[in-house]
């Protein structure tokens, strides 16, 4: 009967001091915080102060050796799988590429413009390598990409483009 | 091993016949598995002259009859599997092959060493196409043959248009083609990429002196300027800076 009891109890103070965590005020608030050495109680402050209310876009395309340019093609990360809400590593990708874009956006609003040195930066590496493993055009030698911003289901029409870099040379084939 | 000879030195010794491939576009064609001509591809044919399964594939690209298409990709994939599956043996070695086609636009090789057989009517090849204009007349098909015999071979070029999605087409909108190369721009600057388009001859005014410090001739050589340079080239003078600004 203890035994039983026994999740309940845990599941249920947990649940009890997950909603005093959300009151920022009061001593209780630092008490718990104090001893919440793991993270194990979530914040609703979670994604703050402003929580992510937009998509990263990316794309690419390709220039020819005599300057024909192809298409805008989208990368897509979709995974179609019916296990991707258990295992889609491919999420990491996209995250570390979202956040490669927010520190190249932090350090560019702050300089008040896109100052060459990023192009050295990690964050830069990052996407241009991944820009450039993707599928080619069979006459590619360069090719340029962007980042564009868009709100959600029903936006793509209406972009917001935040990054269009130059046309790096693609590596040999 | 002794049997897989070098296919540039089998060329070299073989005669060449030059010739324009037919060309036919197709747009809208539905992404399906087992697809010939799936959209956003270039598909290369090759076969003996008066091939009725190219003549029926011919067809079926002008009628834009796109479910034959798909049925013809499926039976060549099933035929060239059937043959792997058998571990069949097409050949004792390529000097066996009578003719060895290669399909090229411009300067640039598409598909090499294609070649038919009993078992194989129709070779195919696809490579990647990311849409802008194509002129049909640097296509070409090249024929290397041994001197004994007179090549006999068809080519048909099919160019499947790529799809675009809402987004696609609205970034193509929206990035003008005349400042398709090098201006950069980040949010909080700008809005709309034309309007604030940064010229490159602008931003290396701005940093000239942060490019001399980090130019490094060596390793950029022919790729361009520090803007274009590939990923594995900008990483190189990286980790060189890196170096000289923190030697051991």
């Amino acid at each position: 009967m203890i035994i039983e009891a026994v999740p309940y109890v845990v599941l249920g103070t947990w649940l009890g001091l997950s909603v005093l965590h959300q009151f920022h005020r009061g001593r209780w608030t630092k008490r718990i915080k104090r001893f919440d050495k793991f993270g194990l109680l979530p914040d609703w402050t979670f994604f703050a102060p402003i929580p992510s209310q937009s998509d990263y876009r990316y794309l690419y395309r390709d220039m020819s050796a005599d300057g024909v340019l192809s298409s805008w093609k989208e990368i897509r990360f979709r995974n179609t799988s019916v296990l991707r809400s258990v295992w889609h590593p491919e999420r990491r990708i996209q995250k570390g590429l979202n956040v490669s874009v927010g520190s190249l956006s932090r350090r560019t609003i702050a300089a008040g413009k896109f100052e060459k040195r990023l192009l050295l930066e990690v964050s830069y590496l990052l996407i241009l390598n991944f820009v450039e493993q993707q599928p080619r055009d069979f006459r590619a030698i360069k090719r340029q990409f962007t980042i564009a911003q868009t709100d959600g289901v029903g936006s793509d029409g209406n972009p917001r483009i935040i990054f269009l870099s130059a046309f790096h040379v693609l590596p040999e084939a | 091993m002794d049997r897989i000879s070098s296919l540039d030195a089998e060329l070299a010794g073989r005669n060449l016949r030059y010739s324009s491939p037919e060309i036919i576009m197709l747009e809208g064609v539905p992404v399906e598995p087992g697809s010939l001509t799936p959209p956003g591809t270039v598909a290369c044919f090759v076969a003996n002259q008066g091939s009725p399964l190219l003549g029926q594939i011919r067809a079926a690209a002008y009628r834009k009859d796109y479910e034959e298409l798909r049925r013809h990709g499926t039976s060549i994939a099933t035929d060239c599997s059937g043959i792997s599956r058998r571990r069949e043996t097409l050949l004792e070695s390529l000097s066996d092959i009578p003719v060895l086609t290669e399909f090229r636009y411009g300067g640039r090789t598409v598909a090499r060493a294609m070649f038919t057989s009993a078992t194989l009517e129709v070779a195919t090849a696809s490579v990647l196409y990311g849409g802008g204009p194509l002129h049909d007349d640097a296509f070409q098909a090249v024929d290397y043959f041994r001197p004994e015999i007179s090549p006999e071979t068809e080519h048909l070029v099919v160019v499947s248009l790529p799809s675009l999605t809402e987004l696609e087409r609205a970034i193509a909108s929206r990035v003008p083609e005349a400042h398709s190369e090098g201006f950069v721009s980040m949010p909080g600057i700008v809005e709309e990429a034309e309007a604030h388009a940064v010229e490159e001859s602008a931003l290396d005014e701005t940093i000239g002196h942060q490019e001399e410090e980090l130019r490094a001739p060596d390793e950029i050589g022919d790729s361009g300027t520090l803007t274009t340079a590939s990923a594995h080239t900008l990483l190189k003078i990286r980790m060189q800076l890196r170096k000289r600004r923190h030697p051991r």
